[in-house]
């Protein structure tokens, strides 16, 4: 008597392949198909080699969002040391772990605004009128290295420099900035403008100079 | 948004120029390393660990409450646990003196001659009927006892005798102590010597046990008698007290001068 192979498909090969694998391949890999998703949980739960790959993969962008705001290094190291640890003591809040970058990134941003409401005189700041960028014509920046762009932010003075990185970088509006710093809108702006002119001024003799 | 805010953003990853010391990820490093811990294999495997745990603590709590619940059942002739509260409660209606100890004490002091009088070693347990109320309550002490003990005498033996001693030493003191300082209005000093004797006797008894028990070990007559000789040395001590009294108020109420120079304390 033949028997019905349909009555053994409980014991194929696939089946067994599945159940061997839900029992012994780890919970976290079995419930998260991107390993980026993985590494997140696994560093919410405390492992400390998930920590060191995230840290790994963002230190570097987000230390250059901190030393572009501070215009330091210790400072910026100091931030970025506390955003980290702050990110991975609150990881188990995060709900998308997918979305792991940008909840860091708004961390450490908000970082900085709390760094710089401290050390920045913001009442010696005065309003002015908005000044128009029509000269602008040309697209001067195109000629430029993008090295000497970031040394040059980082070396504007206390207050424009802020505006400048959090309207550029980090795409606040002008409404978002004088929340955040507790400004007017109308320092904001200024400010902003303050930064562009100087930072062309600035490149621009640094080029005459250089070359 | 103006051209060079876009420009920038584009070109945002060769902006980011600089990077961090190691000395960052390491102090970081010693700061979270602390909160480490180990990830579960498994999710069935982690739950049934868990699983494992709870019903091993309540598993450890009903074990608990059933062991301390035990420890009040009465010991049988197999050598199982007793309680040497419910002990001393069994033995204190039968009061243990011999005959010839009994016609020692002075006739005002021996209420309890009513009472059943056994010899020390005819005491079974089988004989305990009835508790009193009043018994003292000693600390429960687990005892447990071997049915044909071997002659040897274990360390266990002696830390279950104890606390028992102890116990009993204690109240026994308080109650000397109660009556030496009580002043005797009547009768003479001598009027109180069969029962000093009595006293010495049932102190040789006692020596006597414990030397027993260091020899043989413990068993249950043993320790029976051990208690029972105590409890006798109690009940002589209440007895005199109650006497004394009862001739203070003799004194008191017939309104007979209560002579200081007459009055006297027990040496005992």
């Amino acid at each position: 008597m033949i028997a019905n192979p349909k009555k053994n498909i409980f014991l194929s090969f696939p089946t067994i392949y599945t159940f061997v694998t839900l029992i012994t391949v780890p919970s976290y890999l079995q419930q998260e198909p991107n390993i980026q998703t993985s590494i997140v949980r696994r560093a919410g739960q405390g492992d400390g080699d998930a920590q060191a790959l995230l840290y790994q993969q963002y230190s570097k962008a987000m230390y250059n969002i901190c030393i572009r705001m501070t215009g330091t290094r210790n400072d910026a190291e100091d931030l970025l040391h506390d955003a980290f640890l702050k990110a991975f003591k609150k990881l188990d809040q995060l709900k998308q772990p997918e979305a792991f970058g940008g909840w860091l990134r708004q961390i450490v941003v908000n970082e900085c605004i709390r760094h710089s409401r401290f050390h920045v005189n913001w009442n010696n700041w005065e309003d002015h009128h908005e000044e128009t960028l029509a000269d602008e014509a040309t697209e001067w920046w195109t000629t430029v290295s993008l090295d000497l762009v970031h040394r040059e932010i980082k070396e504007l003075p206390e207050g424009c420099r802020q505006v400048f990185v959090l309207f550029v970088l980090e795409d606040y509006s002008h409404r978002q900035i004088a929340e955040n710093l507790g400004i007017s809108e109308g320092t904001s702006k200024s400010q902003y403008h303050r930064a562009r002119t100087m930072l062309k001024d600035r490149i621009n003799k640094k080029m005459a100079v250089n070359g | 948004m103006d051209d060079f805010k876009k420009y920038l953003n584009e070109n945002r990853d060769s902006l980011d120029a600089d990077t961090p010391r190691d000395a960052v990820w390491q102090r970081i490093q010693q700061t979270t390393r602390p909160v480490v811990k180990q990830l579960p294999t498994n999710n069935w495997l982690y739950t049934a660990m868990k699983f494992v745990a709870a019903a091993s603590v309540v598993i450890a709590i009903v074990a608990g409450i059933k062991y301390l619940s035990n420890t009040d059942s009465l010991i049988g002739q197999q050598g199982e646990v007793v309680s040497i509260k419910d002990h001393v409660a069994k033995t204190d209606d039968t009061v243990l003196l011999t005959r010839e100890k009994v016609n020692n004490l002075p006739q005002k002091m021996v209420p309890q001659q009513k009472q059943p009088v056994k010899k020390i070693v005819d005491v079974k347990q089988s004989d305990y009927a009835s508790k009193r109320k009043t018994a003292p309550v000693m600390p429960q002490v687990p005892v447990r006892i071997r049915k044909k003990g071997p002659a040897a005498t274990s360390p266990d033996d002696m830390a279950i005798i104890t606390p028992l001693q102890q116990s009993y030493a204690q109240l026994i003191s308080l109650q000397l102590n109660r009556l030496r300082t009580t002043p005797v209005f009547a009768e003479s000093p001598k009027y109180f010597d069969d029962f000093k004797v009595q006293l010495k006797q049932m102190d040789a008894d006692e020596a006597a046990i414990k030397k027993e028990i260091k020899t043989n070990g413990l068993n249950d007559a043993l320790l029976d008698q051990l208690i029972n000789v105590s409890q006798q040395r109690l009940n002589l001590l209440k007895n005199l007290q109650t006497e004394i009294n009862k001739m203070n108020n003799r004194v008191r109420q017939n309104q007979l001068p209560q002579d200081s120079t007459h009055s006297y304390f027990l040496n005992i």
